[in-house]
């Protein structure tokens, strides 16, 4: 990573989350991509960045089969115990 | 060049929708809606049991916190004014119950799962937490069951206080003024450990 006269890369990737997320202004944005077009390491960080964040993003278990049931059965048990009027307005 | 992601600005609004999907749940649970209020309770359940595994790495905090959240849906959802604020409420309901269980804990020895590993019943007959989807060849389940192993791992080597803002912003797709909702600090902060999180996220990814 190369040192600039008015930044150095740690400045870049302080930035880079908000980069990602859309939340710099125009000037910044634009500034954070000449050094990125610039510096080959600080792009590989973006990358690696948007790896983990996509990869996350998929991370997103489902129930188990058996948790589900159990879940549903107590979902089941608590419904029943709903007052009468709540039922009626259903639909 | 690189320009912000698409998929983050989908991730933004896939947390507005989550926000509104909940939201309009518990304006039909307060119309009386018996199916929506199954649904929200539901949802109660898996938010619960995902914060337990990949938060809290334990199977045995799951079902407490299950419960918990259950039940404090089922007597807070019609009662609350701003339907907008259920999804947040949700969120810190359940860290709570976690965070309880875990101090109900605190003399036991720390024990980890993993999602692979989980047993899930009593009877530690479910072997795994992802149902197989049937549309995905065995050398992609594989695969992502790989990856998932890896980022798991990965998580649970970053200290909580970032780990719970990956999770919520990451994982579950809330907003950033949610997140600082749930945890009650300010969004500048969440923005902050969520940059710290991702990237002591990445560096353990790239050891692994």
């Amino acid at each position: 990573m190369k040192a600039h006269p008015e930044h150095t890369c740690a400045d870049f990737l302080e930035r880079l989350s908000r980069y990602l997320d859309d939340e710099l202004a125009a000037a910044d944005r634009r500034t954070i991509e000449k050094h990125l077009r610039d510096c080959p390491c600080c792009e590989d960080v973006l990358h690696s960045l948007e790896h983990t964040i996509a990869l996350c993003h998929e991370e997103r278990p489902q129930l188990p089969e058996g948790v589900r049931a159990r879940a549903s059965a107590r979902v089941k048990e608590l419904i029943a115990q709903m007052p009468p009027a709540a039922s009626r307005r259903k639909h | 060049m690189t320009k912000p992601r698409d998929s983050n600005l989908s991730l933004k609004e896939a947390a507005a929708d989550g926000g509104s999907e909940y939201a309009g749940l518990v304006r039909a649970v307060q119309q009386g809606d018996q199916a929506a209020m199954e649904r929200l309770l539901m949802r109660a359940q898996e938010v619960a049991y995902r914060f337990s595994l990949l938060v809290c790495g334990r199977a045995d905090d799951a079902d407490d916190a299950m419960q918990e959240a259950l039940l404090k849906t089922y007597r807070y959802a019609a009662r609350i004014r701003e339907p907008a604020a259920f999804r947040a409420w949700l969120y810190r309901t359940v860290r709570n119950a976690c965070l309880l269980g875990r101090r109900k804990r605190a003399d036991e020895p720390r024990h980890m799962i993993s999602l692979d590993e989980h047993a899930g019943g009593q009877d530690g007959s479910e072997r795994s937490v992802d149902a197989v989807d049937p549309s995905r060849g065995p050398e992609e389940q594989a695969l992502n069951s790989s990856l998932r192993n890896r980022l798991e791992r990965a998580l649970h080597q970053i200290p909580r206080p970032y780990r719970v803002v990956v999770f919520l912003r990451e994982v579950e797709g809330l907003s950033t003024r949610e997140v600082a909702q749930v945890l009650r600090i300010s969004e500048p902060n969440v923005k902050t450990r969520l940059h710290r999180a991702r990237v002591m996220l990445r560096e353990q990814l790239e050891r692994s």
